[in-house]
């Protein structure tokens, strides 16, 4: 079976002859990005590069899937929010500090937002890829969802009061900035991307799962209806109190954390969604062993858990060791099993 | 070299250094087999081959290390490094050898200003039955010197891997004399909390979390 079927069949319900290694973000580090010469913010930024960083997901660690949209900002900084790029060993981030709009009559996507540098870096990278590994291997693209965006355009915590003093200005916050989501998604798709990505960090650490429900379901099921591809949403932390909502947005997967028991995770979402995930970045892959690694790939699958993933984006320091540890163990765990 | 082809040829990544300040910003990393490290970079920028020389001899110099006769980026430890030993400092040895590019002065006494006293702090070697012992002492003002020496072996214990033989003298496992790698233990060891916040600050660095990306209440 091909690198992308297997994604893409584990996504739909399919079967598999064993469970994919996805990547849904990034998997790029600083000794891939020397071995490629595709250094961050670079390579976050020129579509060649980009596409040289992240072919190596593939080409290098064996992942079925390539994702080559690393961070989190790109639409953010095409829609003008003051950006803070960092260098090769960092996260180029959004200055929320700084916010550009404060109202919903603010948003108004640029002229020209799809041609900026930014998400021009994407859409022709997955162009290349789309060339140079055809059906062989998953592309994974990612657009962002509206609650993250609002978190760049508006800040964090002035978006967050909002929703408590607000809700109906929230929504059309929301709903606003939904067409972005679109916009840059359907770009992807229409460059080659198989699978999106939805990152819409309406996480445990801030938000109670009932405002998942309240603001965000309904947005993540008109997602899925209008793009024309598996979608997987991606939330950092806690997030099983919000899981089984999440279980009825329709989108193809959900990519949850380590702070989710993956027994308990299969539990809350019932079958209804495939689960993505969820080895832990900050300990197991960046501080621990190969077997560490592996036993918590193990766990997961046992848990019956459909792609396995590290849980977030990898810390650009992790050991390619134990990158490579995560397709060895699921080949070990399907040999065992068979 | 392909990263699989790198960790079969020279084993575990000890540890990375993301960005090399005096070489093209490449990232270095420290690996061991067997008894054998390597200073290796995926980067094929012209000249790394020298540099990476240039950083083992460095790690000879200021660890105390043999260089590997006929490679240009390995050296070893004569104790061959058994149970871990000498490995725990390496962390700071990399480091030093690769942010840095000050002299080695092998002159020197092991020796630095205590952080929550007045002290001049010494690290002293001696021959114990053919081991060497280093016994930590320190000169100047403090209220509870002996306090002060127990935290430094503590300190010691922790990021040297040292064996503690009474509460204040050590060894390394190997009960060798390496006055180089005492060097740059000891101003790490001398306060295990800053040195704890700053190894945490340095991990920190380049990991995508709730907090790193601002989505977080803490």
């Amino acid at each position: 079976m091909k690198k992308k079927e297997r994604v893409i069949n584990a996504l739909t319900g399919k079967p598999v002859d064993r469970t994919p290694v996805s990547n849904p973000t990034n998997v790029a580090t600083v000794e891939l990005m020397d071995l490629v010469d595709a250094p961050f913010p670079d390579a976050c930024r020129d579509p060649e590069l980009n596409a040289k960083l992240a072919v190596t997901g593939y080409t290098e660690l064996g992942f079925d899937s390539i994702a080559p949209y690393f961070s989190i900002i790109q639409e953010s900084s095409a829609l003008g929010c003051e950006m803070q790029w960092e260098q090769k060993d960092n996260w180029p981030t959004v200055r929320m500090g700084n916010p550009i709009w404060k109202t919903p009559d603010d948003i108004k996507i640029p002229s020209g937002f799809l041609e900026h540098q930014d998400n021009l870096a994407i859409t022709k990278s997955i162009e290349i890829l789309k060339k140079e590994v055809g059906d062989e291997v998953a592309i994974i693209g990612k657009t962002m969802g509206p609650w993250t965006l609002a978190y760049h355009v508006f800040g964090v915590e002035p978006f967050l009061l909002l929703s408590i003093d607000d809700p109906q200005k929230t929504m059309e916050c929301l709903y606003k900035l939904r067409e972005i989501t679109v916009l840059f998604g359907q770009a992807q798709i229409d460059a080659g991307a198989d699978v999106l990505v939805v990152p819409d960090h309406a996480t445990g650490d801030l938000v109670s799962g009932e405002y998942y429900k309240r603001f965000l379901l309904e947005i993540h099921q008109e997602l899925v209806e209008t793009l024309p591809v598996p979608l997987i949403l991606h939330i950092c932390g806690k997030t099983i109190d919000r899981m089984p909502y999440i279980a009825e947005s329709g989108m193809a997967a959900f990519h949850f954390d380590s702070k989710n028991d993956p027994q308990e995770a299969m539990n809350a979402v019932d079958g209804k969604i495939n689960l993505a995930g969820n080895i832990n970045n900050p300990e197991t892959l960046y501080s621990k062993g190969v077997s560490d690694v592996k036993q918590e790939v193990f766990k997961a699958l046992d848990a019956g858990v459909q792609l396995i993933a590290p849980e977030c984006a990898i810390p650009l320091k992790t050991k390619i060791e134990n990158l490579l540890a995560i397709p060895e163990a699921v080949e070990e765990w399907t040999l065992k099993k068979h | 070299m392909k990263p699989q082809e790198v960790i079969e040829k020279y084993g575990t990544c000890l540890e990375l250094i993301s960005m090399d300040p005096f070489f093209h910003e490449i990232t270095v990393g420290l690996f061991l087999k067997d008894s054998t490290l390597t200073v290796h970079s995926y980067s094929n920028k012209d000249g790394v081959k020298e540099r990476l020389t240039q950083i083992r001899d460095r790690i000879v110099l200021f660890g105390g290390a043999k260089p590997l006769e006929g490679s240009y980026n390995q050296a070893t430890y004569d104790c061959g490094m058994k149970n871990g030993c000498c490995t725990s400092p390496l962390r700071f040895l990399l480091k030093r050898a690769v942010m840095k590019n000050d002299n080695y002065d092998s002159e020197s006494k092991i020796t630095v200003k205590d952080l929550r006293s007045e002290m001049q702090l010494y690290l002293t070697p001696k021959e114990v039955e053919g081991k060497t012992i280093y016994t930590v002492s320190g000169e100047g003002e403090a209220k509870k010197p002996e306090i002060r020496y127990r935290a430094v072996v503590n300190g010691l214990n922790r990021y040297g891997g040292c064996v503690k033989v009474s509460h204040t003298e050590v060894s390394l496992q190997c009960f060798r004399r390496n006055d180089a790698i005492m060097k740059i233990i000891l101003p790490i060891a001398r306060n295990i909390s800053a040195t704890e916040d700053s190894l945490a600050a340095e991990d920190m660095a380049g990991q995508m979390t709730t907090q790193t990306l601002g989505f977080s209440s803490t």
